[in-house]
């Protein structure tokens, strides 16, 4: 009844998704794990803020992870996805609405998680000046960065979603490893570094930009440009490809 | 008579299997079509083409004039899958129906729902449904919004005599009011006694048409046995 009531106050093709997202059957132990490292990050940054501010920009993707590939999967059960399709509206728009929906819990723990440490700051005895400034700089930057690859790779199937995430996120660092090793053609490494999240440059474009440093600052904003219009694109083609799947091959 | 449903000439391959051959059929609005066959001879894959979630490998299907799938995501349809409730069981039927009508509707006035007699399952838990409740209110969902164009399979499976002859009567509400309809089923005796044509497929080929009504069970029988025989 409260569902219904609900979802009368939204527009008829906003109603699917949302409807899926409140039946998946996830929330619980999801709210329940970000509660219990918020708990533990307010406890952390008390005294060790580096910690805590690890928990703040790791732990949203891993709720990502989890919100995205559970939601999706959800969605595309038959007996799901034969209710979402029988009334009008483009099968693409409405997967992209239901992501769209999905990214609201990847938001609110990201509040969640940032009270909490701050909180653990105001109550210890660590404060460091300009911390919240210095996250700002960074902070939103790295969440989109981080938001744009959990979506895509959630949205190209519900098996190993995690693992695919993770790897194509460590690209950046495990190619910073491979450089002290090994020799990598310079056009390979732009390849990878515009193929894979730019991480050094949602962290480092506005100390590139204070420093002056023309060249690193083209690069790291044309990265942070491309980045998200290819994830763009691949959900694009991703959502058109899961539109036309066949109804039952489609889980 | 305009068809509304026009499949001509339908070819369906999965590499080298052909599932789906030279099926010609058209559907009329207002009109309910009964398609049934042995498993295995294509009705499925027929629905899928009809509904546009699957492209056909040759030959042409139009709805109302257009792509089927442009249809769908225009008019949208009516459509019950023979599938379970799993992913809707913390919803209830009246969550779902406000998927299907843009304005707060009292579900408790509509006519189909009063046919079906749903109105006192609105607000229970798909979860606490039985098996044949869940496919009433499938097919509940399909017609609420009067789609223009329908299609059933396997609405009657696991219902009870009155479910499926209140099943029929809700279907002709749909089909008087213009919905072109066509129901895919086993049960041939209570198939017959709802549509005014009949199609029999086997081996992915229409291999009879005709009006059931009228005709004895023993009589349908013996036509079913023969399209599933190819003769």
């Amino acid at each position: 009844m409260i569902i219904s009531r609900a979802l009368r106050h939204l527009s008829t093709e906003w109603r699917g998704p949302a409807l899926v997202l409140v039946t998946w059957r996830e929330w619980r132990p999801l709210i329940g794990a970000v509660l219990a490292v918020a708990v533990v990050a307010a406890i952390v940054a008390r005294t060790q803020l580096s910690v805590g501010m690890a928990v703040v920009m790791y732990a949203p993707p891993v709720v990502a992870i989890a919100t995205f590939g559970g939601v999706v999967a959800h969605a595309r059960r038959p007996s799901v996805w034969t209710v979402l399709f029988q009334r009008p509206g483009a099968p693409p728009a409405v997967l992209a609405r239901l992501m769209v929906l999905s990214a609201a819990p990847f938001a609110v723990a990201i509040v969640v998680l940032f009270a909490a440490v701050a909180l653990g700051v105001y109550a210890g005895d660590v404060v460091t000046p300009g911390i919240w400034r210095q996250f700002a700089s960074f902070g939103v930057a790295w969440t989109l960065v981080s938001f744009a690859a959990v979506a895509v790779v959630s949205a190209s199937g519900a098996r190993g979603v995690a693992g695919i995430t993770v790897l194509w996120m460590l690209i950046p660092a495990l190619v910073r490893i491979a450089a002290r090793s090994l020799t990598i053609p310079e056009a390979l490494r732009w390849m990878l570094e515009f193929l894979s999240p730019p991480f050094d440059a949602s962290v480092g474009w506005l100390a590139a930009l204070s420093a002056a440093d023309s060249e690193l600052t083209m690069r790291f904003l044309a990265q942070l440009v491309t980045f998200p219009t290819l994830c763009v694109c691949l959900l694009i083609w991703r959502f058109r490809r899961m539109a036309r799947a066949e109804l039952g091959t489609s889980n | 008579m305009t068809a509304l449903v026009e499949a001509l000439a339908v070819e369906k391959r999965y590499r080298d299997r052909v599932v789906l051959r030279a099926i010609t059929l058209s559907l009329a609005a207002g009109e309910v079509l009964g398609v049934a066959g042995p498993n295995g001879s294509g009705k499925s894959t027929l629905g899928r083409i009809l509904l546009g979630f699957s492209c056909p490998s040759a030959g042409r299907v139009t709805i109302g004039g257009i792509e089927p799938s442009a249809f769908r995501e225009t008019f949208g349809v009516g459509f019950v899958h023979e599938d379970g409730a799993r992913g809707w069981e913390r919803a209830t039927l009246r969550d779902l129906l406000a998927l299907r009508l843009s304005e707060p509707a009292r579900y408790e006035d509509d006519e189909v729902c009063q046919v079906l007699r749903i109105t006192a399952l609105l607000d229970q838990p798909v979860a606490s449904l039985s098996k044949g409740q869940w496919r009433i209110c499938q097919t509940a969902y399909a017609l609420v919004a009067r789609p223009r164009f329908v299609l059933l399979d396997e609405p009657d499976a696991g219902l009870d005599p009155a479910a499926q002859e209140r099943l029929r009567t809700a279907i002709a509400i749909v089909a008087a009011a213009g919905a072109g309809v066509i129901v895919f089923s086993h049960h041939l005796d209570e198939l017959a006694l709802g549509v005014q044509r009949l199609i029999l497929l086997s081996r992915g080929m229409v291999q009879a048409e005709f009006d059931p009504r009228g005709l004895a069970a023993a009589a349908l029988r013996r036509r079913y046995l023969a399209a599933a025989e190819g003769c």
